[in-house]
């Protein structure tokens, strides 16, 4: 168990370095622009990631996991410290960075030291990710800012009462945010694991969760408590003047 | 943080609330200064009572307001706007007082010949007030309108301008049968009553570029 949980710890730190850097993405500007306190968002944001984390975390473990070989334990752990040395360092440096980035050049930094085979349909597909990523969030920014205006221009709402609707939207969309992160990082995090790690199924009754929820769990409490303790620190630069 | 509907219903009322009892300050100030005219003591006292009363209102909603904004954070980005505007507003109920002071303090002497012109600088400056008030109102719910709102308080402004330059030149250059300080004494005057129409220009040219922000 202590070996285990000793393994573990590079990918929790990993979690923990995820949740510090990456909740700036989600509630950066409703907090920056003091629409929203840092404790509400940093609740929601933390809830929704674990949530997000076990419900739909596996889809992208999928497509990581075939980029390429990190099968045993001790090749999981230095993958995943890898990835969380570079995503603590750029937050000790107060720069947004990409947990995904960190985590794919670990993984291909690992296959070249074991003399594995870097998966190229694969990991053609997550670069194109990396660049489709930013032009469809651009797109989709201008598009929806383009729909919000012609809807408050038709709508005669006192400015008091557009605040309170925008803050709704913020926290909606930061808790849809923050489900999205969860579920899309947490195989950055604990994805390398899936295949070395195995814990037995639980039944709630209601529900069960899997092996592969369970770590997943793990790993959305980790960059819950990153979100919690250290991301403070990284909305400052999203604060509008 | 503002999340509760109850909170922010209350401020739009006090706010509402404001912008009328800044409205009736006006009325009552322009009834006043008729009665001072007319020679009325009687009604012009009560006015004075009247604007007095609206006066210490507003200043109490003015401080709930300032209150609410910042305790519960509402329209952070634009809180010290808001905060301005009510203050601007503030303003034009408080000249409006203090000017009826004056003419209760001082009790200006005002010849015959000058009272139909007092009377009518008295009512195109506080129309420019009046002009203000709904493009206050319409900055709150529409603030892309408010510019076409305002062209009128300009022109009122610029009305009461000229009647109260021609008030004083009547007084300088006709009114020989005056001393020089009760000349002196009544071009103040015209200056008390043409300063609400200034107010109301400064909360118009405030409004004309906070429009601009508030439009998402």
């Amino acid at each position: 168990m202590i070996t285990l949980l000793f393994f573990l710890s590079s990918g929790l730190f990993l979690g923990w370095s995820l949740g510090a850097n990456d909740a700036a993405n989600v509630f950066g500007t409703a907090v920056g622009s003091r629409m929203v306190k840092f404790r509400l968002a940093a609740i929601i944001a933390s809830l929704f990631v674990i949530i997000g984390a076990i419900v739909q975390g596996a889809g992208a473990s999928e497509t990581l996991g075939k980029l390429g070989s990190v099968s045993t334990l001790a090749a999981a752990f230095t993958v995943a410290l890898s990835a969380a040395l570079t995503v603590y360092w750029m937050t000790r440096l107060k720069l947004p960075v990409s947990t995904s980035q960190s985590i794919v050049g670990a993984i291909i930094g690992w296959n070249l030291f074991t003399n594995n085979p870097t998966d190229g349909h694969t990991l053609t597909k997550i670069l194109t990710t990396w660049v489709s990523g930013p032009i469809l969030g651009a797109i989709f920014a201008a598009l929806l800012y383009l729909l919000v205006k012609k809807i408050l221009e038709h709508i005669r709402f006192h400015v008091f009462y557009r605040d309170l609707v925008i803050r709704w939207g913020l926290i909606i969309v930061g808790g849809f945010g923050a489900y999205s992160l969860g579920a899309n990082n947490i195989a950055n995090v604990m994805g390398v694991f899936t295949t070395s790690v195995h814990f037995p199924d639980i039944n709630f009754g209601i529900f069960q969760l899997s092996g592969t929820q369970q770590l997943f769990a793990i790993g959305g409490i980790a960059i819950a408590i990153g979100i919690v303790t250290y991301s403070k620190e990284l909305w400052k630069p999203l604060e509008t003047p | 943080m503002s999340i509760l509907f109850k909170q922010v219903k209350q401020l739009v009322l006090e706010v509402d609330e404001f912008i009328s009892t800044v409205e009736q300050g006006v009325l009552i100030f322009k009834q006043g200064v008729y009665n001072y005219l007319d020679k009325d003591k009687k009604q012009f006292y009560d006015k004075i009572k009247n604007i007095e009363r609206l006066e210490a209102q507003a200043d109490k909603l003015q401080r709930n307001i300032d209150k609410e904004l910042y305790l519960h954070s509402i329209l952070p980005q634009h809180a010290s706007d808001i905060e301005e505007l009510i203050d601007k507003l503030d303003e034009i109920i408080d000249r409006s007082k203090e000017s009826l002071y004056e003419f209760d303090v001082e009790i200006p002497y005002i010849p015959d010949e000058l009272i139909r012109d007092f009377k009518r600088l008295t009512d195109v400056s506080t129309e420019a007030a009046m002009a203000v008030f709904p493009a206050v109102s319409t900055f709150f719910t529409e603030p892309s309108k408010v510019k076409a709102m305002l062209p009128k308080v300009y022109f009122y402004e610029k009305e009461s301008d000229k009647l109260s330059r021609n008030i004083k030149r009547r007084l300088f250059h006709e009114m020989d049968n005056l001393k020089l300080s009760q000349k002196i004494h009544l071009r103040y005057f015209a200056l008390h009553i043409e300063t609400i129409s200034d107010k109301a220009e400064n909360l118009a040219d405030f409004l004309s570029i906070n429009a601009l922000k508030f439009n998402l």
